[in-house]
C-alpha cells in the first residue's frame, strides 16, 4: 500500500492534535481535575514535532530517480536534465515547505495554548480544581 | 512460452511510457502549488512501471503466463484464455494459447482501464490507415 502524499498525512496530524487537545479537556471536565486539561495540548505538540521528522523524501528520490529507458541509469547524462531535476527537486521542497508551515504552525500553536491555557477551559467548564 | 507482442497496441505504448516516465515526474512540478503531490504520484507510476517491467521480464523467463491473473468483464465472468499482469496504474492484457505454446500480448494500458474502448480506439486507428492516400505515389 503506497504511503498518502505529504499534505493528507499533515491533515491527520492536525486532526488527531485536535483530537487531543479536546480529549485532554473532556477529561479533566468529567474524570479528572482542571490542571490536567493541558496535558492533551503536550500531545498535540509532541505530534506536532514528530510530524516535522517524518515528511516524505520526494525531492531526493526526484534527484536520485532512474530512469527506465536508459536501463536504470541513475546519474543525469545532460546538464539540462540536471537542471530539470534541481527544479522539480526544489518545486517538490517549496511546497512541502508551504503545507508544513500552515499545518503545523495551526497544530503545534494551537497545541501549545491548551498545554498553558487547557486547565482553565477545564476549570471554566466545570472542572474540579 | 513463447511471447509475441503486438506493436500497435502493446509495445509501442509500453515504449512510449517508459519515455515518458521521468518526463512526467518534470511535468508534475510545474506549477508549484501541489507540486509535492502530483510529483510524489509521478515517481510512484514510474516505480510501478518498472516494477511491471520487471514482472514481465520474469515471467517470460519462466513462461507462466497461465499463472497470471484471468481477465474479467464487467460482470466479474473471465474471458476465455485471457491473462492480465497489473502493476499500480499499468496493466499488460496477454492471450494465452496453451496448445500452440505461445502468449501475445495484445494491449497495455493505464489506468482507468476500458477494454472495449481501446479495442474501438485500435480499429478505428486501423480503418483510417487503411483509408490513406498513399504517400509513395511519384509525383506527376
Amino acid at each position: 500500500m503506497r504511503r498518502p502524499s505529504q499534505k493528507t498525512l499533515l491533515r491527520v496530524v492536525l486532526g488527531v492534535s485536535v483530537v487531543a487537545c479536546t480529549a485532554g479537556i473532556v477529561y479533566a471536565v468529567w474524570y479528572g481535575r482542571a490542571a490536567d486539561g493541558g496535558r492533551g495540548g503536550a500531545v498535540a505538540v509532541a505530534i506536532s514535532f514528530a510530524a516535522l521528522f517524518a515528511s516524505r523524501n520526494t525531492p531526493r528520490d526526484v534527484l536520485e530517480m532512474t530512469d527506465p529507458a536508459k536501463h536504470g541509469s541513475a546519474a543525469p547524462a545532460e546538464l539540462a536534465e540536471g537542471m530539470r531535476r534541481l527544479r522539480t527537486a526544489m518545486a517538490t521542497l517549496i511546497d512541502s515547505q508551504a503545507t508544513e508551515k500552515v499545518y503545523l504552525t495551526a497544530s503545534s500553536v494551537g497545541g501549545t495554548l491548551v498545554w498553558g491555557f487547557g486547565d482553565l477551559i477545564a476549570a471554566a467548564l466545570g472542572a474540579a480544581p | 512460452m513463447q511471447l509475441v507482442r503486438d506493436a500497435e497496441s502493446f509495445q509501442r505504448p509500453l515504449e512510449a511510457a517508459i519515455a515518458a516516465a521521468v518526463a512526467e515526474v518534470h511535468k508534475a512540478a510545474d506549477p508549484v502549488a501541489g507540486a509535492e503531490a502530483r510529483v510524489r504520484k509521478a515517481l510512484d507510476e514510474k516505480a510501478d512501471l518498472e516494477a511491471f517491467c520487471a514482472r514481465l521480464t520474469q515471467t517470460m523467463r519462466s513462461g507462466a503466463f497461465v499463472d497470471l491473473p484471468r481477465l474479467r468483464d464487467r460482470r466479474w465472468r473471465p474471458l476465455p484464455n485471457c491473462h492480465h499482469l497489473t502493476v499500480g496504474p499499468w496493466r499488460g492484457v496477454f492471450l494465452v494459447k496453451r496448445d500452440e505454446n505461445v502468449a501475445i500480448a495484445i494491449l497495455f494500458s493505464k489506468a482507468p482501464h476500458d477494454l472495449s474502448r481501446r479495442v474501438g480506439e485500435l480499429a478505428h486507428s486501423r480503418d483510417s490507415e487503411a483509408e490513406a492516400p498513399c504517400d509513395s505515389e511519384p509525383a506527376p
